[in-house]
């Protein structure tokens, strides 16, 4: 009864019983030998974090100003990724390792983030939900309104499990945070191992595939951000294991439980965020509909057929009836022979998660009509202006997205932009070898057949950064879609490093090509003048000093109190909602860029001030201060290449100067706060 | 029987004591945080699997997985179901709900258990037992990143980016009419200022020697006349000693009719 719960395959531990005599003492024997219960693992975490101290000396030279060694973080990133990477490609270790090596990547690569932003929440979506959180410390309630992204509290899953955290612990909510997303990163890489190995039957391919998930373009930076998805992503990867788990599973308590334990996870994702929980349907309804309709078994017969029909021998209905045949016939077997048959037969008639799925689609649902209804108004815009801007590409009528040259005009360097090219042409080049693994292996495996699909919707989607309004659409997508890429790539690279024929050069060669990949993802994901850290706190003595934004933050709210209505400019109105507690009106929300960018004050102006009972404005003059990921540090030399270079003209940021009703309550030299409530009994300039 | 449930036991008297440091003792902060970490992201989600599977069909890397997966998404739906039932979501309501959870997964999972033959784990135990020398490699990575974590988190000096000072005034808050005026000196250096403040362009009231230090501030009250009947504008300049001609800082404050109906 056992054994077909059991992964089958599953590599384990070779523990020999021979007594062996032990190797010399000597330094190399100390560190390059096995060390016997954890293998190398061991050896490569010290490896690893001497890495992480690379990542951490380069981050504080470019916090500090004495440089920015970006080859001091590349080889920090290598010392952490590629000897753990090379042991993952082997076949030597155990499964034990191989988790333990994967997790330690994971929880690695986290820190470097945490390296990145010591000291504050400082990613654009980290201030929202910041302030999420603290909204949630404050009233002991859920679904306090976020003036800046007002779809967010309708999602309180990851700030929930932190306030949570917060409250019980006593810590702040930025270290509570970081706590929780440690662990969520633990999760992420735990159960993606679990996933692949319970799909593959190799803790081998396992591993392989969470070292290759690990070069997708977010994973670095943008995966571990306080915000939404980080937790709901993880989470969602853990409910496809325990689908994947229940699939194979034949008794009944087994499979109530780990559907009870799916669910539970389903309904955190769903309150989570929107995006993880439509994937997360999405993924469970097409392996249900491929389970339903066999897709996976009548796969090759499917392809000879339309091959047939191309060619005119066999007519369309024929090739139709001639599939309703097999499916009827392939059923009829699968009865007589019983489950567990053999092998072969029983991952073809394994369970859909079809029952899984409609439970996703009926919460996300339900969570959409009855909580979030705001999702389909903030969605929509983003989504159609994708689909606009890709129709009048093809049709011609606007140009492509330059790649690697951000709006203000910054280009990446020349090397960059060969190794992105670089590793997306790896990639092409890697996955139809492991398609083809797929298509002799694992065409009867559902999840495989539809990893295959996900694959080659990435490369489809590629094609997404093309587009001014859909790249970041096709960026977000990618660490959805890249779990089908790893997979995919990992069964082609352990194909070729079992390969009688492969010698040690050709192992060099792959472990090159995987950290050119890794790199490309890293290249592609994030700016290349944030990638090091920025000074947000610099020491005068024993204080430590915070930039301008930060400083009139809090000056406002220890003065002027909390909850006041501010026009701002994207990044320092984000430092108003998360550090001062404001209701800030920042971008494209109300038009406020332009109340904010104009020469003069018009009459609109006035009627949205009114309107909206705007009591102060805030005036930054730099112009970074519109870019809501860089415009929260101090000014640097080197920040200037990122956005159009200075200030705005004094006409733009003085105008409310020209008002003599106008109060100007703080002057810190860049940023100006004007109290504008005398201009509400203003009704034209004139 | 007991040995079948020595984990289940751990689990609820961990649960109960954390519950109860956190809810008598919360000013022991190291020992609140592990009660806290331990209630959030670790017992409900080992209980509640202890609940879901109660014989062998989890080896150790699984059961660590469902443990902390369905903790943080436990917890998540806790917060839901606290604010559904209108409890504030405090220390003590996340306490007894999360130590509720955790209680009630355990007594289920001892409930399940108590027919098992099988040993809980299954045979091939992944346990830790590191040696001698794993235990000194792992000890050293340990520091070693501990190490870089910390030299990331202390501020450092930047030669590259500059000082700058706050002026600022705003009306006292109980309605009088005093102005608050106000100096915060976040330059690098010692920096001497001097304040003046104008009643349309007539000066009021001057600061000539004010020195700040990094990080310093310097504050005061002024008295002004009655709210005046035609409008007037209190202006106050800072200029720093070094550059005694240039206006370094300037706010201003608008008098009258309008003020008066704020």
């Amino acid at each position: 009864m056992e054994n077909t719960d059991k992964i089958l395959e599953v590599e384990t531990p070779v523990i020999s019983q021979t007594p062996t005599r032990p190797a010399p003492f000597t330094i190399r024997t100390w560190i390059t030998i096995d060390t016997g219960n954890w293998g190398r693992l061991p050896i490569l975490c010290l490896i690893g974090a001497v890495g992480l101290a690379l990542v951490s000396i380069a981050d504080t030279l470019a916090r500090s100003g004495m440089g920015r060694y970006e080859l001091l973080f590349w080889l920090g990133l290598s010392l952490l990724v590629g000897p753990i990477g090379g042991r993952l490609a082997s076949r030597a270790p155990t499964r034990r390792e191989r988790i333990g090596l994967v997790m330690v990547l994971g929880l690695g690569l986290y820190l470097v983030k945490i390296m990145h932003s010591p000291q504050a929440f400082t990613f654009s979506d980290e201030l929202i939900h910041y302030f999420n959180g603290n909204r949630i410390l404050e009233t002991g309630r859920l679904f306090s309104p976020n003036p800046i992204l007002p779809v967010t509290p309708s999602y309180p899953g990851l700030e929930t499990v932190t306030a949570s955290l917060s409250s019980l612990s006593g810590l702040n909510l930025f270290d509570s945070g970081i706590i929780v997303l440690g662990v969520a990163r633990l999760v992420t890489m735990l159960a993606l191992f679990l996933f692949v190995e319970q799909i593959s039957r190799s803790a081998h391919v396992a591993g392989m595939a969470a070292l290759l998930y690990t070069a997708h373009a977010n994973f670095l930076f943008w995966s571990v951000q306080y915000s939404y998805e980080s937790l709901a992503l993880p989470l969602a990867i853990f409910v496809l294991y325990l689908a994947a788990r229940r699939a194979d599973t034949t008794l009944r308590s087994q499979r109530v439980a780990l559907t009870l334990a799916a669910l539970i996870g389903i309904e955190a994702v769903v309150i989570t965020h929107h995006l993880t929980s439509y994937f997360l349907v999405v993924f469970l309804i097409c392996w249900a509909l491929i389970v339903r309709f066999r897709i996976h078994v009548a796969m090759k017969a499917g392809a000879l057929g339309v091959v047939s029909w191309y060619a005119g021998e066999t007519a369309l209905g024929q090739l139709v009836r001639g599939y309703g045949q097999r499916l009827r016939s392939g059923a009829q077997a699968a009865r007589a022979r019983g489950l567990k048959a053999n092998v072969k037969t029983a991952l073809e008639n394994r369970g859909g998660p079809g029952d899984l799925a409609l439970m996703a689609l009926g919460s996300a649902l339900l969570w959409q009509i009855l909580i979030a209804s705001a999702t389909s108004s903030y969605l929509a815009p983003v989504l159609s202006r994708a689909f606009t801007s890709i129709i009048q590409i093809i049709i011609g009528e606007s140009t492509a997205r330059e790649l690697f040259q951000s709006e203000a005009g910054y280009t990446a360097p020349i090397l960059e932009r060969l190794i992105a090219f670089g590793s997306v042409l790896l990639l092409a080049l890697g996955v139809p070898f492991g398609l083809r693994k797929i298509w002799q292996q694992y065409r009867h495996h559902p999840v495989a057949t539809l990893l295959a699909g996900a694959t080659l919707l990435y490369f489809a989607m590629l094609a997404l950064r093309f587009s001014p309004a859909a790249w970041e659409t096709g960026n977000r997508a990618s660490e959805f879609v890249f779990l089908g890429v790893a997979f995919v790539l990992a069964l082609a690279l352990i194909e070729w490093w079992n390969s009688p024929n492969m010698t040690r050069i050709g192992q060099v060669l792959i472990m090159a090509s995987i950290a050119l990949i890794f790199m490309g993802g890293i290249i592609a994901g994030w700016p290349p003048l944030l990638r090091l850290s920025r000074p947000l706190q610099v020491k005068v003595d024993q204080l430590k000093i915070e930039p301008q934004g930060m400083a009139t933050t809090r000056w406002l709210r220890s003065v002027l109190g909390p909850d006041h209505t501010l026009i701002a400019d994207e990044s320092n109105g984000r430092l108003l909602l998360a550090y001062g507690g404001q209701n800030p009106l920042v971008g494209r929300n109300l038009n406020v860029n332009e109340v904010i960018g104009a020469e003069l004050i018009e009459d609109w102006h006035l009627e949205l001030m009114r309107e909206q009972q705007v009591e102060y404005v805030l005036v930054d003059r730099r112009r970074v201060s519109w870019n809501n990921m860089a415009g929260y540090y101090f000014d640097e030399p080197e920040s200037e290449a990122l956005v159009p270079k200075g200030l705005f003209a004094p006409e733009i940021y003085e105008k409310f100067d020209s008002r003599p009703e106008v109060g100007r309550l703080l002057d810190s030299g860049n940023i100006v706060i004007y109290d504008v409530r005398t201009l509400r009994n203003v009704t034209s300039v004139k | 029987m007991l040995r079948q449930l020595n984990d289940l036991i751990l689990v609820v008297g961990v649960a109960i004591l954390a519950v109860v440091v956190l809810l008598a003792m919360p000013g022991v902060l190291p020992l609140r945080i592990l009660c806290a970490v331990l209630l959030v992201l670790i017992l409900p989600g080992y209980a509640l699997t202890a609940a879901f599977f109660p014989g062998h069909f989890l080896d150790i890397p699984q059961r660590v997985l469902f443990s902390l997966g369905l903790s943080l998404a436990v917890t998540a739906l806790v917060g839901l179901s606290l604010h559904v039932l209108k409890q504030s979501l405090q220390l003590t309501s996340w306490s007894l709900a999360l130590g509720g959870v955790t209680l009630a997964a355990a007594l289920l999972a001892a409930w399940r258990r108590r027919s098992l033959v099988q040993p809980v784990y299954s045979p091939d135990t992944f346990r830790f037992k590191p040696n001698v020398r794993e235990g000194v490699l792992l000890g050293l990575a340990l520091f070693v990143t501990g190490a870089a974590l910390q030299l990331a988190r202390v501020p450092t000096p930047n030669p590259n980016v500059s000082g700058y000072t706050l002026l600022w005034m705003v009306p006292a808050e109980n309605g009088s009419n005093q102005l608050r005026v106000g100096v915060d000196s976040k330059e690098f250096d010692i920096t001497r200022y001097n304040v003046q403040l104008f009643d349309n362009g007539r000066l009021l009231e001057r600061w000539p020697d004010l020195e700040l230090e990094p990080g310093g501030s310097w504050q005061t009250a002024i008295e002004l006349a009655a709210t005046p009947a035609v409008t007037s504008t209190i202006e106050a300049r800072l200029y720093r000693s070094d550059a005694p001609e240039q206006v370094y800082r300037r706010v201003r404050f608008v008098r009258g009719e309008q003020q008066a109906k704020d």
